[in-house]
Protein backbone atom coordinates (compact mmCIF):
# COMPACT_ATOMS: atom_id res chain seq x y z
CA UNK A 1 0.00 0.00 0.00
CA UNK A 2 3.07 2.13 0.46
CA UNK A 3 2.62 3.57 -3.79
CA UNK A 4 -0.98 4.21 -3.45
CA UNK A 5 -0.70 6.27 -0.13
CA UNK A 6 2.59 7.64 -1.76
CA UNK A 7 0.28 8.75 -4.97
CA UNK A 8 -2.40 9.84 -2.54
CA UNK A 9 -0.21 12.18 -0.21
CA UNK A 10 1.31 13.61 -3.54
CA UNK A 11 -1.85 14.81 -4.65
CA UNK A 12 -3.32 16.20 -1.86
CA UNK A 13 0.33 18.35 -0.98
CA UNK A 14 -0.03 19.81 -4.77
CA UNK A 15 -3.97 20.32 -3.50
CA UNK A 16 -2.91 22.41 -1.18
CA UNK A 17 -0.48 24.21 -2.78
CA UNK A 18 -2.47 25.33 -5.68
CA UNK A 19 -5.04 26.36 -3.33
CA UNK A 20 -2.53 28.41 -1.43
CA UNK A 21 -1.68 29.68 -4.82
CA UNK A 22 -5.36 30.35 -5.77
CA UNK A 23 -4.92 28.36 -8.62
CA UNK A 24 -8.37 26.38 -8.10
CA UNK A 25 -9.27 24.58 -11.02
CA UNK A 26 -6.07 23.06 -10.66
CA UNK A 27 -6.66 22.19 -6.92
CA UNK A 28 -9.75 20.70 -7.52
CA UNK A 29 -8.01 18.17 -10.35
CA UNK A 30 -5.77 17.17 -7.83
CA UNK A 31 -8.46 16.59 -5.21
CA UNK A 32 -10.68 14.61 -7.65
CA UNK A 33 -7.40 12.23 -8.26
CA UNK A 34 -7.17 11.59 -4.51
CA UNK A 35 -10.56 11.04 -3.65
CA UNK A 36 -11.11 8.86 -7.05
CA UNK A 37 -7.75 6.60 -5.18
CA UNK A 38 -8.99 6.80 -1.98
CA UNK A 39 -12.71 5.46 -2.60
CA UNK A 40 -12.03 2.67 -4.73
CA UNK A 41 -8.81 1.80 -1.84
CA UNK A 42 -11.81 1.97 0.62
CA UNK A 43 -13.95 -0.49 -1.80
CA UNK A 44 -11.38 -2.95 -2.25
CA UNK A 45 -11.14 -3.39 1.93
CA UNK A 46 -14.96 -3.69 1.60
CA UNK A 47 -16.30 -0.25 2.91
CA UNK A 48 -18.13 1.62 0.70
CA UNK A 49 -18.46 5.07 1.09
CA UNK A 50 -20.69 6.91 -1.46
CA UNK A 51 -23.56 6.15 -3.64
CA UNK A 52 -23.33 5.39 -7.41
CA UNK A 53 -25.45 8.52 -7.33
CA UNK A 54 -23.27 10.64 -5.58
CA UNK A 55 -20.37 9.25 -7.71
CA UNK A 56 -22.11 10.27 -11.43
CA UNK A 57 -23.72 13.94 -9.56
CA UNK A 58 -19.52 14.46 -8.51
CA UNK A 59 -18.18 13.18 -11.48
CA UNK A 60 -20.75 15.27 -13.90
CA UNK A 61 -19.56 18.33 -11.88
CA UNK A 62 -15.81 17.64 -11.81
CA UNK A 63 -16.18 16.70 -15.56
CA UNK A 64 -17.96 20.16 -16.51
CA UNK A 65 -15.36 21.85 -14.54
CA UNK A 66 -12.58 20.76 -15.85
CA UNK A 67 -13.49 20.79 -19.88
CA UNK A 68 -15.03 24.44 -19.39
CA UNK A 69 -11.99 25.25 -17.45
CA UNK A 70 -13.96 27.59 -15.67
CA UNK A 71 -15.62 27.72 -12.15
CA UNK A 72 -18.93 29.48 -12.12
CA UNK A 73 -20.79 30.66 -8.13
CA UNK A 74 -23.24 27.99 -8.20
CA UNK A 75 -20.93 24.92 -9.07
CA UNK A 76 -17.76 26.62 -7.06
CA UNK A 77 -20.57 26.35 -3.66
CA UNK A 78 -21.33 22.81 -4.69
CA UNK A 79 -17.73 22.28 -5.14
CA UNK A 80 -16.27 23.22 -2.02
CA UNK A 81 -19.50 21.64 -0.27
CA UNK A 82 -18.46 17.95 -2.18
CA UNK A 83 -14.68 18.71 -0.43
CA UNK A 84 -15.42 19.49 2.56
CA UNK A 85 -17.52 15.94 2.86
CA UNK A 86 -14.68 13.60 0.99
CA UNK A 87 -11.90 15.05 2.97
CA UNK A 88 -13.68 12.58 5.93
CA UNK A 89 -13.26 9.97 3.40
CA UNK A 90 -9.76 10.82 2.74
CA UNK A 91 -8.77 10.92 6.49
CA UNK A 92 -10.55 7.35 6.51
CA UNK A 93 -8.33 5.98 3.62
CA UNK A 94 -5.01 7.18 4.93
CA UNK A 95 -5.80 6.00 8.81
CA UNK A 96 -6.65 2.86 7.30
CA UNK A 97 -3.13 2.49 5.34
CA UNK A 98 -1.32 3.19 8.33
CA UNK A 99 -3.23 0.61 10.47
CA UNK A 100 -2.59 -2.31 7.17
CA UNK A 101 0.80 -1.14 7.71
CA UNK A 102 1.23 -1.41 11.70
CA UNK A 103 -0.67 -5.11 11.41
CA UNK A 104 2.44 -6.26 8.56
CA UNK A 105 5.44 -6.32 9.97
CA UNK A 106 7.64 -6.56 7.58
CA UNK A 107 11.40 -6.04 7.51
CA UNK A 108 12.59 -2.84 4.76
CA UNK A 109 14.86 -4.76 2.24
CA UNK A 110 15.61 -3.30 -1.11
CA UNK A 111 16.70 -5.24 -3.84
CA UNK A 112 19.72 -3.10 -5.51
CA UNK A 113 20.71 -5.72 -7.91
CA UNK A 114 20.36 -9.69 -8.29
CA UNK A 115 22.98 -10.72 -5.32
CA UNK A 116 22.59 -7.73 -3.42
CA UNK A 117 20.11 -6.75 -0.67
CA UNK A 118 20.48 -3.60 1.26
CA UNK A 119 18.89 -3.59 4.97
CA UNK A 120 16.92 0.03 5.37
CA UNK A 121 15.95 1.24 8.98
CA UNK A 122 17.49 1.85 12.66
CA UNK A 123 18.42 -1.64 13.20
CA UNK A 124 21.48 -2.04 10.95
CA UNK A 125 23.52 -1.42 13.63
CA UNK A 126 21.93 -4.20 15.90
CA UNK A 127 22.83 -6.31 12.72
CA UNK A 128 26.48 -5.69 12.24
CA UNK B 1 -3.77 -15.04 -3.65
CA UNK B 2 0.18 -13.86 -2.63
CA UNK B 3 1.55 -11.02 -4.22
CA UNK B 4 2.52 -11.73 -7.81
CA UNK B 5 6.45 -10.75 -8.59
CA UNK B 6 6.50 -8.17 -11.63
CA UNK B 7 9.87 -7.99 -13.49
CA UNK B 8 12.63 -4.98 -13.01
CA UNK B 9 11.89 -3.97 -16.05
CA UNK B 10 7.89 -2.91 -16.01
CA UNK B 11 8.40 -2.47 -12.57
CA UNK B 12 10.24 0.59 -13.10
CA UNK B 13 8.00 1.60 -16.31
CA UNK B 14 4.85 1.49 -13.93
CA UNK B 15 6.85 4.20 -11.57
CA UNK B 16 7.40 6.50 -14.43
CA UNK B 17 3.76 6.02 -15.70
CA UNK B 18 2.73 7.07 -11.99
CA UNK B 19 4.83 9.20 -11.87
CA UNK B 20 3.64 10.95 -14.74
CA UNK B 21 0.24 10.57 -13.61
CA UNK B 22 0.67 12.54 -10.92
CA UNK B 23 2.26 15.00 -11.93
CA UNK B 24 0.05 15.32 -14.82
CA UNK B 25 -1.88 19.09 -14.71
CA UNK B 26 -5.55 19.87 -16.46
CA UNK B 27 -5.27 17.25 -19.30
CA UNK B 28 -6.35 13.39 -19.84
CA UNK B 29 -3.94 12.08 -16.88
CA UNK B 30 -6.17 8.82 -17.04
CA UNK B 31 -4.45 7.81 -20.30
CA UNK B 32 -1.35 7.36 -18.02
CA UNK B 33 -3.52 5.27 -15.91
CA UNK B 34 -4.74 3.12 -18.55
CA UNK B 35 -0.99 2.53 -19.56
CA UNK B 36 -0.19 1.33 -16.00
CA UNK B 37 -3.00 -1.26 -16.21
CA UNK B 38 -1.61 -2.42 -19.35
CA UNK B 39 1.48 -2.98 -18.25
CA UNK B 40 0.21 -4.85 -15.06
CA UNK B 41 -2.50 -6.73 -16.15
CA UNK B 42 -0.64 -9.11 -18.83
CA UNK B 43 2.04 -10.26 -15.45
CA UNK B 44 -1.09 -12.03 -13.72
CA UNK B 45 -2.58 -15.23 -14.52
CA UNK B 46 -6.03 -14.12 -15.82
CA UNK B 47 -7.99 -16.94 -14.29
CA UNK B 48 -6.42 -16.50 -11.03
CA UNK B 49 -6.94 -12.96 -10.99
CA UNK B 50 -10.73 -12.91 -12.24
CA UNK B 51 -11.38 -15.58 -9.05
CA UNK B 52 -10.26 -13.02 -7.11
CA UNK B 53 -11.88 -10.05 -8.53
CA UNK B 54 -15.07 -11.73 -8.47
CA UNK B 55 -14.91 -12.43 -4.86
CA UNK B 56 -14.41 -8.44 -4.08
CA UNK B 57 -16.41 -7.00 -7.19
CA UNK B 58 -19.32 -9.55 -7.08
CA UNK B 59 -20.22 -11.85 -10.32
CA UNK B 60 -19.59 -11.68 -13.56
CA UNK B 61 -17.43 -8.15 -12.48
CA UNK B 62 -14.47 -9.41 -14.30
CA UNK B 63 -15.76 -10.15 -17.96
CA UNK B 64 -17.85 -6.25 -17.45
CA UNK B 65 -14.61 -4.36 -16.31
CA UNK B 66 -12.54 -6.25 -19.40
CA UNK B 67 -15.29 -5.34 -21.95
CA UNK B 68 -15.31 -1.61 -20.35
CA UNK B 69 -12.05 -1.33 -20.62
CA UNK B 70 -12.26 -2.17 -24.55
CA UNK B 71 -14.53 0.91 -24.53
CA UNK B 72 -12.52 3.47 -22.41
CA UNK B 73 -9.29 2.55 -24.73
CA UNK B 74 -11.63 3.64 -28.08
CA UNK B 75 -12.56 6.48 -25.88
CA UNK B 76 -8.88 7.39 -24.54
CA UNK B 77 -7.36 7.45 -28.39
CA UNK B 78 -10.49 9.54 -29.75
CA UNK B 79 -10.02 12.26 -27.34
CA UNK B 80 -6.08 11.87 -27.06
CA UNK B 81 -5.91 12.56 -30.85
CA UNK B 82 -7.83 15.84 -30.30
CA UNK B 83 -6.04 16.93 -27.33
CA UNK B 84 -2.63 16.12 -29.32
CA UNK B 85 -4.35 18.51 -32.05
CA UNK B 86 -5.30 20.99 -29.08
CA UNK B 87 -1.98 20.63 -27.90
CA UNK B 88 0.03 21.82 -31.51
CA UNK B 89 0.82 25.17 -31.52
CA UNK B 90 1.40 25.56 -34.90
CA UNK B 91 -1.82 24.69 -36.36
CA UNK B 92 -3.19 28.36 -34.57
CA UNK B 93 -0.66 30.45 -36.34
CA UNK B 94 -1.52 28.57 -39.46
CA UNK B 95 -5.16 29.84 -39.32
CA UNK B 96 -5.45 33.37 -38.81
CA UNK B 97 -2.15 35.05 -37.08
CA UNK B 98 -4.07 38.07 -36.24
CA UNK B 99 -6.96 36.37 -33.89
CA UNK B 100 -6.62 35.26 -30.64
CA UNK B 101 -6.04 31.20 -30.37
CA UNK B 102 -9.17 30.24 -29.28
CA UNK B 103 -11.21 32.46 -32.47
CA UNK B 104 -9.62 29.69 -34.77
CA UNK B 105 -11.97 27.98 -36.55
CA UNK B 106 -9.88 25.24 -36.71
CA UNK B 107 -9.02 24.98 -32.68
CA UNK B 108 -12.69 25.02 -31.99
CA UNK B 109 -13.70 22.40 -33.76
CA UNK B 110 -11.08 20.39 -32.15
CA UNK B 111 -11.97 21.65 -28.96
CA UNK B 112 -15.81 20.78 -29.78
CA UNK B 113 -14.69 17.22 -30.98
CA UNK B 114 -12.43 16.76 -27.82
CA UNK B 115 -15.05 18.15 -25.31
CA UNK B 116 -17.87 15.62 -26.78
CA UNK B 117 -15.30 12.42 -26.22
CA UNK B 118 -13.62 13.75 -22.98
CA UNK B 119 -16.66 14.19 -21.42
CA UNK B 120 -17.75 10.49 -21.56
CA UNK B 121 -14.66 9.50 -19.92
CA UNK B 122 -15.28 11.21 -16.55
CA UNK B 123 -18.27 9.32 -15.87
CA UNK B 124 -16.03 6.17 -16.88
CA UNK B 125 -13.28 6.80 -14.17
CA UNK B 126 -14.46 5.08 -10.93
CA UNK B 127 -14.05 1.69 -12.21
CA UNK B 128 -11.07 1.93 -13.71
CA UNK B 129 -9.82 3.25 -10.43
CA UNK B 130 -11.02 -0.10 -9.04
CA UNK B 131 -9.56 -2.17 -11.01
CA UNK B 132 -5.91 -0.10 -10.70
CA UNK B 133 -5.97 -0.20 -7.01
CA UNK B 134 -6.86 -4.07 -7.08
CA UNK B 135 -3.93 -5.11 -9.14
CA UNK B 136 -1.65 -2.70 -7.44
CA UNK B 137 -2.98 -4.31 -3.96
CA UNK B 138 -2.22 -7.84 -5.66
CA UNK B 139 0.85 -7.09 -7.19
CA UNK B 140 4.84 -6.96 -5.63
CA UNK B 141 5.32 -3.59 -7.43
CA UNK B 142 2.80 -2.28 -3.74
CA UNK B 143 5.60 -1.69 -2.12
CA UNK B 144 7.86 0.16 -4.54
CA UNK B 145 7.76 4.17 -4.46
CA UNK B 146 8.12 6.98 -6.95
CA UNK B 147 10.86 8.43 -7.48
CA UNK B 148 10.87 12.75 -7.46
CA UNK B 149 12.65 12.77 -11.07
CA UNK B 150 9.52 11.09 -12.33
CA UNK B 151 7.11 13.44 -10.56
CA UNK B 152 9.10 16.07 -11.99
CA UNK B 153 8.99 14.95 -15.74
CA UNK B 154 6.90 17.11 -16.92
CA UNK B 155 7.50 20.12 -14.81
CA UNK B 156 10.90 20.12 -15.61
CA UNK B 157 9.46 20.21 -19.62
CA UNK B 158 7.02 23.62 -19.17
CA UNK B 159 10.00 24.68 -17.02
CA UNK B 160 12.44 24.76 -20.00
CA UNK B 161 10.04 25.91 -22.20
CA UNK B 162 9.20 28.64 -20.45
CA UNK B 163 13.02 29.53 -20.08
CA UNK B 164 13.69 29.08 -23.99
CA UNK B 165 10.73 31.59 -24.62
CA UNK B 166 12.28 33.78 -22.21
CA UNK B 167 15.21 34.07 -24.39
CA UNK B 168 14.13 34.64 -27.67
CA UNK B 169 12.55 38.06 -26.21
CA UNK B 170 15.24 38.83 -24.78
CA UNK B 171 15.28 38.90 -20.95
CA UNK B 172 18.32 36.81 -20.15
Amino acid sequence: MKLIKQMIEYNMEKYNYYSTKKYTIRSIWKFYQAINLCISFLKLHGIDTLNKKDIKRRNKLYSKIFLNKKLSEQENIKINNFINQDTKIINQGIELMDKIKESNKEVLVDFVRDDFVAILGSEVEEFL
Amino acid sequence: MDNQPVPPLIHQMFLTKAGLYCSERLSIDIVHLNQCINLLLPTFNEEEISKEYEKIFGEDSWNKIMKYRKKLNKKLAESKTFYDALQNKSLIKRGNPKSSPFDDSVQRTFKKFFSNTASKIFLMETKIYNLFVFLVSHSDIQRGQIKGEYFKNLEQNTRTMRLDKNKSEGRF
